[in-house]
């Protein structure tokens, strides 16, 4: 037997490789993305027609003085926030709903969210799109049939709140699959004996839901949480396909279309690459934040 | 119970069928013949099925060259992604 210490070292060593690719493959664009966000980096300079002047911290100092920024974060986080608790609520629901029906029912349900979830997001968002269309989408033709004619010609994406409301649908159509996957793994993965005993010793539907099922579950549940937040805290595609690059006069943009309106349709690239950075911190804070308030509730 | 039983069964079903219907609607527009695709008078069904589109897809566009890319893509990821644990 070897020392612990020397057991310590080896597994350090084979840890080596794999650091090494990790650390190439995401410390270095995200290395890239802090240099950049310090210097004044538009077209003449990626061009190389101009030199590369090091700004500092004025590209921060510009952009937390904007306050289309803050407007913007500001809907960026309700928006996420709405997306992945609809994700979640919906993902969860339809676990449990599956983990009750029988083979056949749970089976389509299934085919259908991963075809949902398999869709790429450009068809997906240009489907939901080409459904809500103002004059040729179905949902209006039906309404209108039904003795809504008010909504012939009515634009769903045209008002702020409809259009983020669409954007929303169509991105809890698209999520919710990986949560409801994961939470009936998780169902599924409940030993028999744990709920018997719950039977046993008298507990109520409800409270073998919130005090057995739910505390099983805590840690899968907060996998799913994280995720969501990343991605609907990034979203970009919806937004940018659904409401044609941010929407009308910018109404619907979140943080990720504001960064590249900025880095590549204003070509500042250093600013926008400011943008990344403190989306990164941000995700960062918010997900140590989730993780360590659930620790507590543990 | 059992009436409790085909109520989650048909709720299972319904939602399956509501969720499936924004994929049934792209393969229909795939489908469909070039001018009913955006029609004022949009139908859940088509009298004209056509692979047109699919053969325009797969004949004119470069189809293959995108499949080779993203294929490649995706093995390297995948192969990387697995490979980088078993190092460890």
């Amino acid at each position: 037997m070897t020392s612990k210490r020397g057991d310590g070292r080896a597994a350090l060593l084979y840890l080596v490789p794999a650091g090494v690719v990790l650390l190439a493959l995401m410390a270095y664009p995200i290395y890239q993305l802090v240099v950049i966000s310090l210097f004044d980096y538009g077209q003449p300079q990626a061009s190389g027609a101009a030199p590369l002047v090091f700004l500092g911290f004025d590209n921060y100092v510009d952009l937390l003085s904007d306050p289309q920024f803050w407007d913007v974060l500001g809907t960026t986080v309700v928006f996420a926030g709405v997306c992945v608790v609809g994700s979640l609520v919906v993902g969860t629901a339809l676990a449990v709903l599956a983990s009750r029906a029988r083979a056949a029912p749970r089976l389509l349900l299934f085919l259908a969210a991963l075809g949902a979830w398999a869709t790429p997001t450009m068809a997906g968002s240009y489907v939901w799109l080409f459904l809500f269309d103002q004059d040729f989408g179905l949902v209006n033709e039906t309404l209108a049939s039904l003795g809504f004619g008010g909504m012939r010609g009515h634009s769903w994406t045209f008002e702020r709140f409809s259009a983020f409301g669409l954007v929303a649908g169509e991105i809890v159509w698209c999520s919710f699959p990986f949560v409801m996957v994961t939470m009936y793994a998780g169902i599924k993965a409940i030993p028999g004996e744990v709920l018997e005993a719950a039977a046993l010793d008298g507990a109520s539907a409800r409270r073998t839901a919130t005090e057995v099922i739910l505390p099983i579950l805590r840690p899968l549940l907060m996998i799913a949480t994280i995720q969501s937040i990343i991605w609907d805290f990034k979203v970009f595609t919806q937004i940018y396909v659904m409401t044609n690059g941010g929407g009308v006069a910018g109404q619907n943009l979140v943080l990720n279309v504001f960064a590249y309106q900025k880095a590549f349709a204003g070509e500042q690239y250093g600013f926008g690459a400011a943008i990344g950075v403190v989306m990164t911190v941000l995700l960062l804070m918010i997900t140590g934040l989730y993780v360590r308030a659930q620790r507590g509730v543990r | 119970m059992r009436r409790g039983q085909l109520v989650v069964d048909v709720a299972c079903v319904v939602i399956a069928a509501v969720v499936a219907f924004p994929l049934y609607w792209m393969v229909l527009s795939a489908l469909k013949p070039a001018g009913e695709v955006q029609s004022a008078n949009p139908k859940p069904w088509t009298g004209a099925p056509t692979f047109d589109s699919f053969r325009r897809v797969l004949d004119v566009e470069n189809f293959g060259l995108y499949f080779v890319n993203s294929l490649v893509v995706a093995v390297v990821v995948v192969a990387l992604s697995l490979a980088g644990p078993c190092w460890s």
